[in-house]
Parts: structure tokens; C-alpha cells; sequence
């Protein structure tokens, strides 16, 4: 397991969200992830660090930014700019004297009372719509100090709390700090096979699988299973398959198939990061995910049944 | 007293096929062109001219013209309505009131009936009698010219006829009122003539009077001369139903005949025994009010609660199914819809496609603070959805603490259904704007919608609500050019307040903007004085008079004071640009000393062009009202408290004080086209935001806007605020309970009022580039609902621009890339 970085980093705080559990919820999107899975559709949450990112629909093309930087990584010739991230410190400079907001810096420290009020501000909504706060990412449970500190607060305040996690992480640490807290646990299930999510996220699912068997016998009303489908990696039949034969062996664990969305594109882009050239683009069909949730609820049920009778 | 005894709130088996006769209805009048409707005009004309001396007080005189009127109107069945009773002597009319703003089509006589945008009918001979008969006896006789006469064309008139600078809603209008005709149907109009009469033997046995006695008598006798006039009428349509039930082979119809035939010689003279005999009665009195008041949101007010006896006397005696009570409010929905404004071309960009806007609303707390949502309630909100059509503009009212769920998720359901209606008031802070102004809290109870969205106590207060309607960005650029504006030209409009140049700190523009908007307002409070004491003088509405409490007791017609409460509302174009614009003055001028004053001028004359860097800086890096930015929300507070304080220091012609509001009906979009830049980035010639709305992609969050917009000051509106909000798509059962959830912390914050467009930037743009597609496609504006259609373009633009939130994401949905120009910003 990495240590824990000094200063967690958060690169968005989104409210209003309706996708990140129930009711009206403020998310929080943490900067830094063990894994490197190559839709990652949140590509500015892997690295741990700041990172500049640029908006090239609001450029005006004005050439400001390349005046203050002092390494000489914006060149803007014609309404262009372009960035040499080699050369880049994501220092932030040109950000402050963007007229257009085109270049900002991904990744911003919140004091742990400047974070609670600001996750306050929307309790109203929460309470109104059986709401609450998510914490995603990137990873959060690569905070559990700074996590543990805001939690306490919430959890004194009423929040209800979700977690998503992909569930690489340091068990006791979890266990002890985190888990305490937290009133749900989006748990992201992407492959059973090893080799293959090695290859997908760049590590074994060995210590995610162990976890999952942890929580789903530790604290199974917390638990819900997540699973991506992401058309040509996830989504493929088989995958899904042994994916629903797995939690159809955990007795009564919710769980919740999330169709992809393509954001990651535009992203990698502002980035300055290439996609991977494996990632498709298209999203799933909508016929092809209702089959998929078709047939993955039926092997759930099934397996589950099967367990039943014996 | 609300109870509700339905199975299913939703009444889900009612439906267009199960109602066919609505179905029909429905299909008859989205498919009947406007007529221009002659009738009233030419009998008022022609009893005033041959019939009444001069010599005759104006009260009673006109009393008479009005029951004239009446008396003779043709009684028509054009349909298979359940009800008896038109506004017009056309299926679809637009009445001309010569004495308002009937003289306005005169010069476009030749073309209103071919004209590209929302033509209205007119034959050569109806037109022949406008030219010859009609016009020439107003010509100097129509409220604008009597008062320009008597004030030898004062400044403040002037200013208003320049129409960038402010409106002046008495040129055309004060109707825009609440009834209440729990009375008339409880009594009957015999008991309100009989009351009229022994007060008038009162005052006649009292011998010697003053000058106030003598005009109540006036006015008890200008009552039973025009009430008599509605008996008259309701007689007419009894005696000719009765005639085509026995000319009518088709038992169906037959039977509806000789039902209206019994009714109409029931009420409403007669107390209403039954439901349909009190819808029927309403609808008689709606028409009559009609007779004497222009058509502009004449709203009846809360109907569920007004009907309610009589639905559930009949409920309990067996006599009314659900389906037939449906069918009795559809009815009344479509004859609601039964006529509409004369808008001449000039008035299309400032108001085009309005309806008459008679506001129903339903639902909130009684006057004892219970719960008031009962059958009729969700009926009402049943039959809307299932009708939509663009009257009445139908108006939910929500108490967070007293009405349920259930009934929040329902109106929730509705809107997303009809993809606009109803709007949503909020109950508890409605009810507090009231009390604050004075109202006890038992009548703030029993509020109900005028119009858009301005409050009345229903029956007690005549609140001519549209007296004012100031454009703010006006006032901007008389602070920002010394008392002039660059449409106006070199002209010295207000006073000289300094050059931009000069100012050398915030406040000092502040204080410029202030006293440039004391000034105008001012101009426009002098100007709707002078409007009202000519009202007093030639047209009183003693017949509208008999329907509230107040008159009756003080013997005074409601534009004397007769009613209880007695406010004039002054709304406001362009408030959420003018905050902004102040906000980007304060932070790029005097915080960042990004630029000069000279600088941000020049940039605004050139429209942006070869400013581009200071531009973007304006648009991106300024705070936005909206986004939750505590500098801009403090100058919408101080903007939102310079309006309320000047507001309520002024009293009327009536004994009330002036309310202001920020609704805007179509203003925004016509007067936005006639403005150069600002400095908010807003370009030339772009619309401005709506209502009390956030301006388009300024309020990227959901949950930022809300509390923002919520968060202001509602005891400082009391004129009411229209709030727009639109989603793309809301989606299943659990979306909708967010949607209400959403709204329901939006109340919490504070907000008077939301209503919703439910669709996306493609289905609108789609909508703009083939009409055909969507030819019943009905929007919310900033008040009221308007068929898509029907809009100007400025208004379709910007229906089209206004921010549309991903309920799924709260975030602002990102504006199609290709029509970028469309947005003021780009």
C-alpha cells in the first residue's frame, strides 16, 4: 500500500448529484488511484498531484498564458495554444491570467473545516431528498486520515455518507477509520478473471477480491456491488458473466450495473493525455444494456437460488 | 376542510378517451384561427354616443352602456360545451376595447387578418365599422388621450412612449385582479341588487349628502344597472337553449340543451344549487366582468376551494361522478381559453403569444392554516394535464409544513408530463410577504395568483398589478452615460449624474444608479397617478366591484379604493443582467482595475469587437448572479431592498402602496433586442434573462442557482417573482420525487416562486426550424404559458438560451456548439 499523501487532493466538488447514490448528493472527487483502468472516465483523478487542464472550446486564443510562463510551455501561434507538458510544472501561472477560465488547475487542498461547511451548504437538499454526500475519485479511501476527520463531522451532523471505492486499499486502516462512518459502499467490481484486470487497471484484483469478502461478511448491509460496463472491456459476456456468479455467491449483496459514459475523451485531451487506442468509443446500446442486465440478473438469481436449496 | 376521498390522486382512468366531449372541445379550438370580435365594441359605442347624455354621471352611465351590452349580446352555443355563455360573438374572439387598447389596431386594419405572426380575423365590413362608427367617437376619448389632453402631454408620458425606459400598464389595462365569486354563487346576484338597493334607500332617506355620499349612491346605483345587465344575458342564453333543444334532432345534444336552458334560469341571478349550476354561474359572471373590464388576467382564483361545496354536496347525494365533474372543469378550462388579447404588430415583440392569463390556482392552506387540497384539487391538476392548453395558467400553491408529499410529487408529476405547468407558489413565504404588507394573516391565507405571479387576497384586494413595468438596463445606462442612453441618442433622459470617468470608487456608481432609478421610477409612479385619477374619472368598474369585499360596505368603486387593500405593483425587466453588470463594474473597474471606465465604454459602444480579451475576462472572471458568488448575491440584495425601500414610500390614488416585482411576460427578449452591450459581456441586441431568473449559462449548478434565487429577500418582492427553470428530460418515478425534492429546498430558501420548461436546447431549436412539428407545444414565458408557435422570435430565442439543467447531474447543460451566436455571451 502507498502512504498517504500529506495534503489529499480534491478536483471537484460537484453538487446536485443524482447518480452517486440516493436522494440529492454533493460528491467529492479525489485526486489520486491505485489502479489505471484504461477508460478511467475521470482521468484527472489518477494522478495524485495538480495538473493543468485546458478547456479548448472556451480558448480565445489570446496568448496571455504563454506571456507568464516561465518555462516556456505555452506557445500560441494563430488562436492556438499548445502545451509541451514535458516541460509543464503545472505551476498554475498562466491560470491566473486566462481571461476565458480555458486553463485551470485540477486538484485543490481543502482544509478539513473548509471542506465540511462547503458539504453543508446543500444539507437542505439532502434532508428534502433523503440525499447526502459521495465520496469518489480517483480513490478516496487513499485518505483515511483526512477522510476519517471529515467523516466524524458528518456523521455527527446526520449526513448520510457513500463511499465509492475501487476497492484496492488497506483493509484495518478501512476498517478502523472509515467504515465506521460510512452509511453506503459503492464497491467497483470490473473483472474476476486476474490476468484480465491486471492488463485493464494495471494491477491483480487479489487484494480487491479479499476486501470485498471482508466487507460482504463484516458489514453487508453497507455493502452494494458496482459494476462498470464498458462496451469492448467490461461489457464483454464473459466478463460479465463471472463478474454476476460472483456476487450471486454473496447472500443477499445489492448491486447496481452502471453503463459507461464516453466523458473520458474530452478529458484526456485537456489532459494532454492520449487515450488509450483500445478504448472504444461508442457507448453501450441501450438494447445490448438491457440484455446484459438481463442476463446478469439472471445468473444472480440463479446462483442465488441454488444456494438457497442446498 | 380539505379532505380528499379520490382512490387515486392521479385519476389515471380519466383520460382524453374516456372525456370524449373534451376531446373534441380540445380539437375544435387548437384548430380555430383567431377572429377580431367587434361586438362589445360597437353596442358600448353606440349607447354612449345615441343613448346617454353627456350630462349623466360616468358611473352610472357606463353601468349602462355595459348592461346595454349585455342585454344584447347574441347568446351562442357554438359547441357541444357543458357550459352556457361566450366571451365573444367568434368561437375564438379577440374583443376590441376601444376605451384601452383597441385604438391600437387602426392603422393595421388592412393586414391583422394576414399579418405572418398570429394573424386575427377581421371581415371588410367588421373593419368598415371600426373606421367609420367605432374609432371616431374614442379617438380622444381612450384613456391614453384623456389623460395626455388634461396634462398637455406631460414628461412622464413621453418617456413612456419611448417604450425603452418603462411601461406604463394603465395605457392598456388595470384588469389584472382577483374576483371572488363565492357570493354570487352562495347568493345570487338578486341578493347582491337587493344589498345595492336598501343601501341605496339608505343614503336617499339620509336627505342632505356630500360629495362622497353622493357617489355611493351612484355606485349602489351603478351596481343593480349593471348586474341587472348580467341577469339579462343569463336570460337570453336560457330562452335560446331552450329554442335549439326543441330545434335539435340529436338526443345527446338535446339533453345538454334543455340542461343549460334550466340552469340559465337559475343562476346566477338565483343562489347555485348544484355544481354545474356553479361552474355555469362562474362562468356567466367571468363573461360579464368581461363586459365592462379588458381581458387581462381577469383571474378567478381558487376555484378548488371556491367549488368545492357545491362538489361535494352532489358527491355526497349521489348526483356527480368523477367523470362528470371532470368534465364540467375541462369545460370551463376550454371556455377560458374561449378568447385573447388584440395585440397589435407593434406589441408582438413585447408580449406576443400571451394568452388572457386568467390564473385558477388550487391547493395551500385555508384561511385557518389547514390543509386545502381537496378532489377539486386534483382534478383540476388532471384535467390540465390532459388538456393543455394555454389557459388558464394554473398556479400550485405548496405549504412545506402543511399540505403532503403526495400532493408535492403530483404537481412534480404534472409538470413533467405537460413538460410546463402549473408553477409552483410557495405557501409560507407567500403568506409572510402578505402579512408584512399589512394583510391579516386569516386573508394572506386565501392569496391567490393574479395573472403571472403576483399575489391578491382573492376578492379583497385589487392590486392592479401591471401598473408599472420598468426596465432596469435603462436605468444602467443612464448611470453609466450621465442621464443618457445610447438608443436615445444625445438626448439629456435623467439627470445629470456624473461621467463614468469620474467616479473613483464603487459607491459613487452605486449612488449614481440609485438616483438615476429614483428618478425614472418616479417619472412612471407621476405618470400612473395621472392614469388612475382619469380612471376615476371616466371609467369606473362598478359591475367588477360587485365581486369583491370592500365596496359594498364603503360605497365606493374599486378605483376609488373601494376594496380592502389597495397596492399597485411596478415590475422590473432585466434584473439579473443590470446585477451582474454591476457586479462586473465593481470587480473590473474598481477591485481588479482590469480597465477603465473609458476602457469598458469604449469596449460596450463597439460592441466587444477588437475587445475580445476584456470581453472574455467580463464573461468568465466577474461574479455571476446565480452561481453562489456572495459579491454578486450582496448587489442583488442592495439592488432587490433600492427597489422595495422607494417602492413603498410612494402611495397611490387608491390609499395603497406600491409593490415591486420582477416578472417579465415577454419584455426581456423584446427589450434586450433593442440594447447595445453590457458589461456582464452580454453583446448587442442579445435578450436579457427573465423574471427574477439567473441569466443564461451565468448559474452553472443547480443547487448554487436555487439557493441563490431562494435566497433572496421574499418580504422585498411583494409583487411576486417569476422564476424559470428548465430541465431536458425528467425521467421515472424517482426523478420525479427529486424534481419536488429540488423545489421543496428552494422553498426552504426562501424563493416565491418556480416554474418549469421541460425540454432541451435540440427539441427547441427543432421546434424554431419547423413549427409544423409542434403545434402544440406549450412553454412557460416568465408568468404564463404561450404556444411555442405563437412567439416572436426574440422570445423563442430566448426560451431557447435559457440555461437547461441535467437533473441527473445538476449541472448547466453545455449549449449546442452550432448556435452559439444565440447566446449573448458568444
Amino acid at each position: 500500500m502507498r502512504s498517504e499523501p500529506l495534503q489529499p487532493l480534491i478536483f471537484d466538488i460537484h453538487r446536485y448529484a443524482l447518480d452517486d447514490g440516493p436522494g440529492i448528493r454533493t460528491t467529492v472527487f479525489f485526486k489520486g488511484c491505485p489502479l489505471a483502468c484504461v477508460w478511467c472516465h475521470n482521468p484527472e483523478g489518477v494522478s495524485a498531484t495538480p495538473e493543468l487542464y485546458y478547456h479548448l472550446q472556451k480558448c480565445i486564443g489570446c496568448g496571455d498564458c504563454a506571456a507568464v510562463c516561465k518555462r516556456n510551455a505555452i506557445t500560441s501561434e494563430a488562436g492556438q495554444v499548445v502545451i509541451d507538458r514535458r516541460r509543464c510544472n503545472d505551476c498554475g501561472d498562466c491560470t491566473g491570467v486566462c481571461p476565458a477560465t480555458a486553463l485551470v488547475i485540477k486538484g485543490r487542498y481543502y482544509p478539513v473545516d473548509e471542506l465540511v461547511p462547503t458539504l453543508c451548504q446543500d444539507k437542505r437538499f439532502f434532508d428534502h431528498s433523503g440525499g447526502g454526500v459521495t465520496f469518489s475519485g480517483g480513490e478516496p479511501t487513499l485518505h483515511p486520515d483526512y477522510l476519517e476527520q471529515v467523516l466524524v463531522q458528518l456523521k455527527a451532523l446526520g449526513i448520510h455518507v457513500v463511499l465509492q471505492t475501487c476497492g484496492h486499499f488497506d483493509w484495518p486502516r478501512f476498517h478502523h477509520q472509515l467504515l465506521p462512518y460510512v452509511d453506503l459502499i459503492y464497491f467497483d467490481i470490473k473483472a474476476i478473471d486476474v490476468h484480465r484486470h491486471h492488463q485493464w487497471t494495471g494491477r491483480s484484483n487479489a487484494t480487491i477480491l479479499t476486501n470485498l469478502a471482508r466487507l460482504a461478511a463484516s458489514a453487508p448491509e453497507k455493502l452494494v456491488c458496482s459494476v462498470p460496463l464498458v462496451d469492448w472491456f467490461t461489457a464483454r459476456e464473459d466478463n460479465v458473466r463471472a463478474i454476476a456468479g460472483h456476487i450471486g455467491a454473496m447472500v443477499g449483496v445489492p448491486y447496481r450495473l452502471n453503463a459507461y459514459h464516453p466523458g473520458a475523451i474530452i478529458k484526456n485531451a485537456a489532459l494532454g493525455k492520449t487515450p488509450p487506442a483500445a478504448l472504444h468509443q461508442q457507448i453501450l446500446s441501450p438494447a445490448d444494456y438491457r440484455r446484459i442486465v438481463k442476463t446478469f440478473d439472471a445468473i444472480v438469481s440463479h446462483s442465488r437460488q441454488k444456494r438457497d436449496q442446498s | 376542510m380539505g379532505t380528499v376521498s379520490l382512490d387515486d390522486i392521479r385519476l389515471r382512468r380519466h383520460t382524453l378517451e374516456s372525456l370524449p366531449r373534451l376531446k373534441t372541445l380540445r380539437g375544435n379550438l387548437l384548430a380555430t384561427p383567431p377572429a377580431v370580435c367587434i361586438e362589445r365594441a360597437l353596442h358600448v359605442t353606440r349607447y354612449l354616443r345615441d343613448n346617454s347624455p353627456d350630462t349623466e354621471p360616468m358611473i352610472t352611465r357606463y353601468a349602462s352602456a355595459v348592461a346595454h351590452f349585455l342585454r344584447n349580446k347574441q347568446p351562442l352555443f357554438f359547441d357541444d360545451n357543458l357550459l352556457a355563455g361566450t366571451t365573444c360573438a367568434k368561437p375564438f374572439g379577440a374583443p376590441i376595447y376601444p376605451e384601452w387598447t383597441g385604438m391600437t389596431i387602426w392603422p393595421e386594419l388592412d393586414v391583422i387578418g394576414s399579418r405572418e405572426k398570429n394573424p386575427q380575423q377581421l371581415s371588410r365590413a367588421e373593419a368598415d365599422t371600426l373606421n367609420f362608427e367605432i374609432y371616431p367617437y374614442w379617438m380622444e376619448r381612450s384613456v391614453l388621450e384623456v389623460t395626455r389632453k388634461r396634462h398637455g402631454n406631460p414628461d412622464c408620458m413621453r418617456l413612456f412612449e419611448r417604450i425603452v425606459f418603462f411601461i406604463a400598464g394603465k395605457a392598456g389595462t388595470i384588469s389584472h385582479t382577483v374576483p371572488c365569486y363565492t357570493l354570487a354563487l352562495e347568493k345570487g346576484l338578486d341578493h347582491i341588487i337587493d344589498a345595492a338597493a336598501q343601501k341605496e334607500a339608505l343614503l336617499k332617506q339620509a336627505g342632505s349628502l356630500d360629495e362622497t355620499q353622493q357617489r355611493s349612491l351612484l355606485f349602489y346605483r351603478a351596481v343593480q344597472i349593471a348586474l341587472d345587465g348580467v341577469r339579462g344575458y343569463a336570460h337570453n342564453l336560457s330562452v335560446e337553449a331552450a329554442r335549439l333543444a326543441k330545434l335539435e334532432p340529436d338526443p345527446w345534444r338535446k339533453a345538454n340543451l334543455e340542461a343549460m336552458a334550466r340552469v340559465c334560469a337559475r343562476v346566477p341571478a338565483k343562489p347555485a344549487r348544484t355544481f354545474r349550476e356553479a361552474v355555469n354561474a362562474l362562468w356567466i359572471v367571468q363573461v360579464a366582468i368581461h363586459a365592462e373590464n379588458i381581458n387581462m388576467a381577469m383571474s378567478p382564483g381558487r376555484l378548488d376551494q371556491v367549488l368545492y361545496p357545491y362538489y361535494t354536496a352532489d358527491r355526497a347525494e349521489g348526483s356527480l361522478t368523477e367523470e362528470q365533474a371532470l368534465a364540467l372543469i375541462g369545460c370551463l378550462w376550454l371556455k377560458l381559453n374561449d378568447n385573447t388579447n388584440l395585440v397589435p404588430e407593434t406589441a408582438e415583440e413585447l408580449f406576443g403569444g400571451a394568452g388572457t392569463v386568467p390564473a385558477v390556482t388550487v391547493g395551500g392552506v385555508d384561511a385557518d392554516g389547514n390543509d386545502a387540497v381537496n378532489d377539486l384539487t386534483y382534478m383540476m391538476l388532471r384535467v390540465t394535464e390532459l388538456l393543455k392548453t394555454r389557459d388558464p395558467s394554473l398556479n400550485a400553491r405548496y405549504h412545506q409544513a402543511v399540505n403532503s408529499t403526495a400532493y408535492r410529487n403530483r404537481v412534480a408529476e404534472v409538470i413533467a408530463t405537460t413538460r410546463s405547468v402549473p408553477a409552483v407558489h410557495n405557501d409560507k413565504v407567500d403568506i409572510r410577504t402578505l402579512v408584512n404588507q399589512g394583510v391579516p394573516v386569516a386573508d394572506a391565507r386565501d392569496y391567490a395568483v393574479i395573472g403571472c405571479v403576483e399575489l391578491a387576497v382573492a376578492g379583497r384586494s385589487y392590486d392592479a398589478s401591471s401598473a408599472i413595468m420598468l426596465n432596469l438596463v435603462s436605468v444602467l445606462e443612464l448611470a453609466l452615460y450621465n442621464g443618457k442612453r445610447p438608443v436615445t441618442g444625445d438626448e439629456q433622459i435623467g439627470p445629470a449624474t456624473g461621467e463614468a470617468m469620474a467616479f473613483t470608487d464603487f459607491e459613487q456608481f452605486w449612488n449614481a444608479f440609485a438616483e438615476q432609478f429614483r428618478w425614472l421610477a418616479g417619472q412612471a409612479v407621476t405618470l400612473n397617478e395621472m392614469f388612475g385619477r382619469v380612471y376615476q374619472d371616466i371609467l369606473p368598474s362598478p359591475l367588477l366591484s360587485a365581486f369583491f369585499d370592500g365596496p359594498m360596505d364603503k360605497g365606493q368603486d374599486l378605483i376609488f379604493g373601494g376594496a380592502r387593500y389597495n397596492a399597485s405593483g411596478a415590475t422590473h425587466i432585466g434584473f439579473a443582467d443590470t446585477i451582474d453588470s454591476l457586479s462586473a463594474i465593481e470587480k473590473a473597474v474598481f477591485t481588479d482595475r482590469r480597465c477603465t471606465f473609458d476602457e469598458l465604454l469604449a469596449a460596450l459602444q463597439g460592441d466587444f469587437k477588437g475587445h475580445e480579451r476584456l470581453h472574455a475576462y467580463l464573461v468568465n472572471r466577474t461574479p455571476k448572479y446565480g452561481s453562489g458568488d456572495p459579491d454578486a448575491q450582496r448587489n442583488a440584495h442592495r439592488l432587490v431592498r433600492l427597489l422595495y425601500d422607494f417602492y413603498q414610500s410612494k402611495t397611490n390614488y387608491r390609499g395603497g402602496k406600491y409593490r415591486p416585482a420582477f416578472w417579465t411576460m415577454t419584455n426581456h427578449a423584446g427589450q434586450g433586442k433593442l440594447s447595445g452591450a453590457l458589461p456582464n459581456g452580454r453583446k448587442a441586441h442579445k435578450v436579457f434573462a427573465s423574471g427574477i431568473t439567473p441569466v443564461s449559462q451565468a448559474a452553472g449548478n443547480l443547487a448554487a442557482c436555487l439557493q441563490s434565487v431562494g435566497g433572496l429577500d421574499g418580504d422585498c418582492i411583494p409583487g411576486g417573482e417569476a422564476f424559470n427553470l428548465k430541465y431536458p428530460a425528467i425521467g421515472g418515478q424517482e426523478d420525479i420525487e427529486r424534481f419536488g425534492a429540488g423545489i421543496e429546498t428552494y422553498f426552504d430558501c426562501g424563493g416565491l416562486h418556480i416554474q418549469c420548461n421541460i425540454m432541451s436546447y435540440e427539441m427547441l431549436l427543432d421546434a424554431k426550424a419547423h413549427p409544423e412539428k409542434y403545434p402544440e407545444l406549450l412553454v412557460r414565458v416568465s408568468g404564463y404559458s404561450a404556444y411555442f408557435k405563437d412567439l416572436n422570435d426574440a422570445m423563442k430565442e430566448e426560451i431557447i438560451v435559457r440555461t437547461a439543467y441535467d437533473l441527473r447531474s445538476g449541472e448547466a447543460v453545455p449549449f449546442p456548439g452550432a448556435h452559439e451566436d444565440m447566446l449573448g455571451t458568444k
